[in-house]
């Protein structure tokens, strides 16, 4: 028993790591010391002990393993010694030192314990490995950097040929830039006048300052300090806008597609005053997205010119020439909204809701201002301009496209890999305004040019192919067009390729990174907007109506079927309450426009309570409480129904209604409970 | 005649296990004993016996100790251990075949062509 208890002690004693690194640390410090005192002791012929000392010493073994080593040979040289051999046969017999000791070495490893057999195999997988790891990162390196995109498809001539079919007097875009210009230079020399008479009066006092003009145009009372200003302004600008309200007629805007701005200096500023055409070739050097639209910011602003010409004509009785002027920004709005880009739509929905808004306001202010006609073709405009084609997302699935020709490879299938060119765009696309260009990455890629350099050829490797990153685009494009053909009920099915987005997104690093997932989450709002544009627009038409009935009947309508057709061609739908008319109620001559609110139930006008939850209070106009799609009780995955349309749950939101126009008399507005 | 190191590779190890399945020696001796009783042909210096026996005491097919000698001195014997007898066993009966193999093909003296 205690034999056997002896050898297992024995035993695991010689296998116990504890032991092996010990025996290696001995090694470290005079490993020769008990090899050589033992040579020293066997007083070998000097031949003899010189090799012997020479192949200990280059076995490079732990100190116990030379001693072993040292003490055999020792053992050895004496036996030939004993046997009558000489010191030079036994020499000659021992062979090459450096090779006998490499030889020894190997054999000796071999009997090492086997945590030491483990550290070193593990020790080699880990070097295999990492030469391995090293020599595919100088494959994908020489990849990536000998990879370049192919660019065939001419985007620019697709986008182009929205405008075929035209005369040069069916477009607008010319008379826009030229008075957008005027506009900005008028605008300029009164921040200029108005800095001057601050700077005459000592500066602004910050206490009872007033808001500069420009910032508050076009809702200038005329109490402001700026206002005659701008009102001379304004009245100066009439043959531009004469030329407006024309050029608001036509058919399109039929700006050419064009890279380059051209620009005109004056005072220390710079005006675009026009496009040059792109040439057969350009789209090889420039991207889509460099197309200028140099028209888009001076609709806006001339929307609002238009507006404060429509107040002062109000203010002088002529309410002829102010519907001229809602009509005309309801024109501009129209020509922006035809136009395919979505950023387009959006300034388009922008200008038709800035004119409404206005128009909404002079009505409640000045109840009978306009005569019926005015106000049914105001009403009609309107309506009309709600009833244009909803937002068509084929030219951003365009825009992506040419964005991945000109950043990935192609592999003569549509498919690739991202090229360093993805790299340049993608500083493009997610720098800040201020901050544009190549170098100023989001902050997951503003890293040091070196480490970026070293790492953006993983992304071959990391991010998506050329193929995933269009399906992904794919995905959020199809799902947003889905919601937006087929309605609001759908709203809640835009959830799925949004979080794959999102998920792509919060996994970027410097190595991994998603075009797709960059501009897909915006995607979910544009959907939102258009919604919130029909509902609120819905409205507008409803409440211009009313006031064209009013105008003609001398009272207001029993119901919100008596509008139509003769003011209203549509009557706007509650989009909360589907297939069912937007609520009207009325109290002598004051009325309430409503929706049944994010509850689906008409509560007659009673405002919805503001929510305490964080959560709802951000869905209470964004539909998606009403609408909220059924999911299964064991996946969690959203139910549809046979034909693919979602099946809905009970709504969500609130009690209460939407108020969307109310003019009631204050007293009797319904409380925020 | 020696052989070449291929053959010395494979033939060696079979060579030390067979000498010391008749009784347990030490280093010197074998190297004696194999370059007599071979007639030179598997004579081996000390460089490669003593990695061969190492590699062999790994592997468990021998094991060795310290004792003393007539000489007074003290001297490593190596002696076969049951694994090793296995072993032997074994390569015993792989080298017959093969020079059954040989002799078949006539590469062998005396064996049929």
């Amino acid at each position: 028993m205690s034999s056997t208890f002896a050898n297992a002690w024995g035993w695991s004693l010689r296998l116990s790591p504890l032991l092996a690194i010990w025996r290696a640390a001995r090694g470290v410090i005079r490993p020769n010391r008990e090899a050589f005192a033992m040579l020293d002791r066997a007083s070998l012929p000097k031949q003899v002990d010189e090799v012997i000392r020479t192949t200990v010493a280059r076995t490079k073994l732990w100190r116990d393993e030379r001693e072993q080593i040292t003490r055999e040979l020792i053992s050895h040289a004496q036996d030939a010694i004993g046997a009558g051999r000489d010191a030079s046969q036994i020499v000659g017999s021992f062979g090459d030192p450096k090779r006998v000791a490499k030889l020894m070495r190997r054999s000796m490893k071999r009997k090492r314990p086997i945590s030491w057999q483990l550290y070193r195999f593990s020790k080699r997988t880990v070097g295999v490995l990492l030469l391995v790891l090293f020599v595919s990162y100088i494959a994908v390196v020489v990849r990536f950097y000998t990879s370049e995109p192919q660019i065939k498809v001419d985007y620019g001539a697709i986008l182009s040929s929205r405008n075929d079919g035209y005369r040069e007097d069916q477009k607008s875009w010319s008379t826009l830039v030229e008075s957008g210009v005027a506009w900005a230079k008028l605008e300029h020399e009164l921040a200029q006048q108005q800095a001057q008479r601050d700077m005459d009066a000592g500066g602004r006092d910050q206490d009872t300052e007033d808001e500069f003009g420009a910032a508050v145009f076009p809702y200038l009372e005329p109490d402001h300090p700026e206002y005659e200003a701008f009102k001379q302004a304004v009245r100066g600008f009439a043959p531009h806008l004469q030329d407006l309200r024309s050029a608001a007629e036509r058919p399109i805007i039929g700006l050419p597609v064009g890279y380059a701005p051209i620009i005109e200096q004056g005072d220390g500023r710079t005006y675009v005053t026009g496009i040059v055409s792109a040439k057969p070739d350009e789209y090889k050097e420039q991207s889509l997205i460099g197309v200028q639209l140099i028209h888009l910011g001076s609709m806006r602003r001339l929307s609002q010119v238009l507006i404060f010409d429509a107040r002062l004509a109000l203010s002088d009785g002529d309410t002829g020439l102010a519907c001229e002027n809602y009509i005309a920004a309801l024109g501009l709005a129209r020509q922006a909204r035809n136009e395919p880009f979505l950023i387009s739509e959006l300034v388009g929905m922008a200008i038709h809701n800035m004119v409404a808004v206005e128009i909404a306001r002079q009505l409640r202010d000045q109840p009978g201002l306009f005569d019926s006609d005015q106000l049914t073709q105001l009403a009609h405009t309107h309506a009309r301009l709600i009833q244009l084609p909803g937002i068509e997302l084929s030219y951003e699935r365009m825009y992506f496209r040419d964005t991945l020709q000109r950043t990935f490879s192609d592999d003569g299938h549509g498919n690739g890999r991202m090229t360093p060119e993805a790299f340049e765009y993608f500083g493009l696309m997610s720098a800040p305004f201020e901050d544009f260009g190549p170098a100023s990455m989001t902050d997951t890629v503003l890293i040091d040019r070196r480490v970026r350099a070293a790492t953006m050829p993983l992304s071959i490797v990391f991010s998506n192919s050329r193929e995933q990153e269009r399906a992904l685009h794919d995905a959020v494009m199809d799902e947003t067009q889905l919601v937006l053909d087929q309605g609001v009920q759908w709203i809640s099915t835009l959830r799925e390729s949004a979080l794959i987005a999102e998920k792509v997104r919060a996994e970027e690093t410097p190595m991994r990174f998603s075009f797709a997932a960059l501009i897909t989450p915006a995607m979910g709002s544009v959907v939102t907007k258009w919604f919130e544009y029909q509902h609120t627009m819905g409205s507008f038409s409803v409440m211009i109506a009313l006031e064209a009935y009013r105008a003609e009947h001398g009272q207001l309508p029993a119901t919100i079927d008596d509008l139509h057709p003769s003011y209203l061609p549509e009557i706007p739908l509650d989009l909360m309450d589907p297939g069912n008319p937007l609520k009207y109620i009325f109290e002598g001559d004051r009325y309430v426009i409503y929706s049944t609110g994010s509850d689906g139930d008409d509560d007659h006008a009673r405002l919805a309570p503001k929510s305490t939850d964080p959560y709802v209070r951000n869905q209470e106009r964004q539909f998606g409480l009403r609408y909220p799609q059924a999911e299964s009780s064991q996946t969690h995955k959203p139910i549809y129904e046979p034909g693919g349309k979602p099946k809905l749950d009970k709504p969500q939101g609130p009690d209460g209604d939407w108020i969307l126009i109310d003019i009631r008399p204050e007293p009797e507005h319904a409380s925020e409970s | 005649m020696k052989l070449e190191r291929e053959l010395m590779r494979g033939a060696g190890p079979t060579a030390v296990l067979k000498l010391l399945s008749r009784r347990a020696m030490y280093g010197y001796e074998l190297v004696e004993a194999l370059g007599a009783q071979s007639d030179g042909v598997l004579a081996m210096g000390q460089s490669t016996l003593y990695p061969m026996l190492y590699n062999l005491e790994s592997k468990g097919l021998i094991e060795a100790d310290w004792r003393d000698a007539d000489n007074g001195r003290q001297r490593k014997y190596y002696a076969l251990t049951g694994k090793g007898k296995g072993k032997l066993k074994a390569d015993e009966q792989a080298w017959n075949m093969l020079a059954q193999a040989l002799g078949d093909l006539g590469v062998l003296k005396g064996a049929p062509a």
